[in-house]
């Protein structure tokens, strides 16, 4: 292909922008960025006079925004830019979607951001690789069926989240962070899984099919057709909120307890600790996902407000009823495994059902917690069975 | 003071932990921050049940303290983590002997369950700290490896 344009030409171009030509005739004199005032002073300069000491932590944006005289507001800008940036007037502005205060915060969000970035790890350099032991050979195979499972679960927010994240209005830039960071915590999740595979004399095991169960998947669903058809319409693209319902709050919440489970069956220190490591990550995106529904169920206009209390509610009962979320305990690739771990030895496998299904009935009391913090009380009204099915 | 016998449960024995943190800044700093209000419950001792309140802030554990039932409410805990005085000294002595607590003695080991071990609370997404800081959490019990300890 060839360019258009020549390399003089563009010289020439270049030369001829108005800053470039003041600057070659001498004048040097700072633009708007050096004379304006702040805006509070009716000037386009953002705003000053900030200062901040230091705590024990570091500079932490939950006491940096504690300190800062200035509100987070309630309506994005639309710019580019921090939320109290000033700008030119003819500065670009986007229509991001969800540009509401109501719509994106949560109330840990700053605290939530600066534990996650305080508690990163490696997924190379932070396990010891070194205290893996071998397995009995069928506890090696559902140890890589188990972690083949959570592998392919962590597609589903790694591929999901960013969609989101671009549409948040970057003056809650703190959403934007934390969201960053669960992107960076299920690729190292991930990676991790990837790598356990293949480290102890086993291998990947078999697509597990997990992803089609935490999206919502009417050919396995046990509601009706037709209400199946409606709730797979109910797309969780549609809307934030219901994202975080779907993927951070019943989704993640029952990967949560698959991580304590597989901390709960690690028979080595290797195990033990990837787990462990994972689980608190894992905790955090439910924790977000928890108090960003009550912080929009707190604070959204009031018909609106119950509008999305009722959807969440409907929501909800579709995925209690059709197995979406608690699907994956019901998903025969990634709970056998997890029995037989729990057993020992395929000998015992019946004591290992017995420890699965009082990790159901643990599993369902703790979201029923989770929803009633939400502000969306389940109790009484939750589909689920609180003894396991099986 | 390394040598001494500290007897368990007690405030001094927690408060051994809480210095063995406390001194090594740079360990806990690379597990993460840890931001908690925490009851740990031992029941059935041959005092009856004991509570202690300690208060992490940083990487540091600021504050252990005996608490009355009645007491632990106005503490305000994050979580509190119970279990009869038979596990915890099992779960002690275990860790004393491996140097950390082996597979079948963690703290998520213990808890996932709701028995021997629970961890509770008010508020879920409080309780949760307890799973969001848990490596913290296993590192300062474990530290009990390095304490002299005796038993009621």
């Amino acid at each position: 292909m060839s360019m258009a344009i020549d390399k003089k030409q563009s010289v020439e171009r270049l030369k001829a922008l108005p800053q470039v030509q003041r600057w070659r005739e001498g004048n040097y004199e700072p633009g708007a960025w050096f004379t304006s005032k702040p805006a509070e002073e009716g000037g386009i300069w953002g705003s000053w006079g900030h200062r901040f000491q230091p705590n024990r932590r570091g500079v932490s944006l939950v006491e940096l925004n504690r300190a800062d005289r200035h509100p987070i507001p309630t309506e994005g800008l639309g710019l580019l830019a921090d939320r109290e940036a000033g700008a030119e007037p003819d500065a670009p502005r986007y229509d991001y979607p969800l540009r509401e205060k109501y719509q994106v915060w949560s109330y840990n969000v700053e605290s939530l951001y600066e534990e996650a970035m305080s508690r990163q790890w490696s997924a190379t350099r932070d396990i010891p690789w070194d205290k893996l032991a071998p397995l009995p050979e069928d506890q090696e195979r559902a140890l890589c069926q188990f972690v083949s499972f959570l592998h392919t679960v962590e597609f589903v927010p790694g591929d999901t989240l960013p969609f989101y994240m671009a549409r948040v209005d970057p003056s809650f830039s703190e959403v934007r962070l934390f969201m960053s960071s669960q992107c960076a915590d299920e690729a190292r999740h991930m990676e991790v899984f990837g790598k356990r595979m293949y480290a102890n004399g086993g291998g990947p095991g078999m697509e597990p099919g997990a992803e089609a169960l935490l999206l919502f998947d009417p050919r396995k669903s046990v509601l009706p057709q037709e209400i199946a058809k409606t709730v797979s319409n109910v797309n969780p693209t549609w809307d934030f909120l219901a994202y975080s319902y779907f993927v951070q709050m019943i989704g993640e919440a029952v990967v949560l307890d698959f991580f304590r489970f597989g901390e709960f069956l690690g028979r080595n220190p290797c195990d033990k600790e990837m787990f462990r490591r994972i689980m608190q990550d894992e905790a955090r995106h439910v924790s977000f996902g928890t108090m960003r529904i009550k912080y929009y169920l707190d604070n959204a206009p009031r018909r609106e407000r119950e509008e999305a209390s009722e959807m969440l509610h409907f929501l909800a009962s579709a995925c209690e009823a059709s197995g979406t979320g608690f699907g994956l305990l019901l998903q025969p690739s990634a709970i056998e495994p997890f029995a037989l771990l729990a057993a020992g030895s395929l000998g015992n496998l019946d004591k290992g059902w017995d420890v699965v299904r009082e990790f159901w009935a643990t599993a369902v009391e703790e979201y029923i917690n989770r929803c009633e913090r939400a502000g969306l009380p389940r109790r009484g009204r939750c589909m689920l069975p609180e003894e396991a099915p099986f | 003071m390394a040598n001494q016998k500290v007897e368990f449960p007690s405030t001094q024995w927690f408060q051994a932990l809480a210095a063995r943190m406390n001194e090594q800044r740079a360990k806990y700093q690379n597990f993460g921050f840890v931001t908690a209000r925490a009851v740990f419950r031992v029941t059935a001792t041959a005092a009856g049940n004991r509570n202690f309140g300690l208060v992490f802030d940083g990487f540091e554990c600021l504050e252990v303290r005996e608490l009355t039932d009645g007491e632990i409410a106005q503490f305000d805990p994050d979580w509190t983590m119970e279990g009869d005085y038979a596990t915890w000294k099992e779960m002690v002595q275990n860790i004393k002997a491996h140097g950390e607590a082996d597979p079948d003695h963690t703290l998520n080991r213990l808890c996932l369950l709701g028995h021997p071990f629970r961890v509770h609370g008010e508020d879920q997404t409080r309780v949760d700290v307890f799973y969001r800081q848990l490596f913290s959490f296993q590192a300062f019990i474990d530290e009990s490896a390095a304490v002299e300890t005796s038993f009621a």
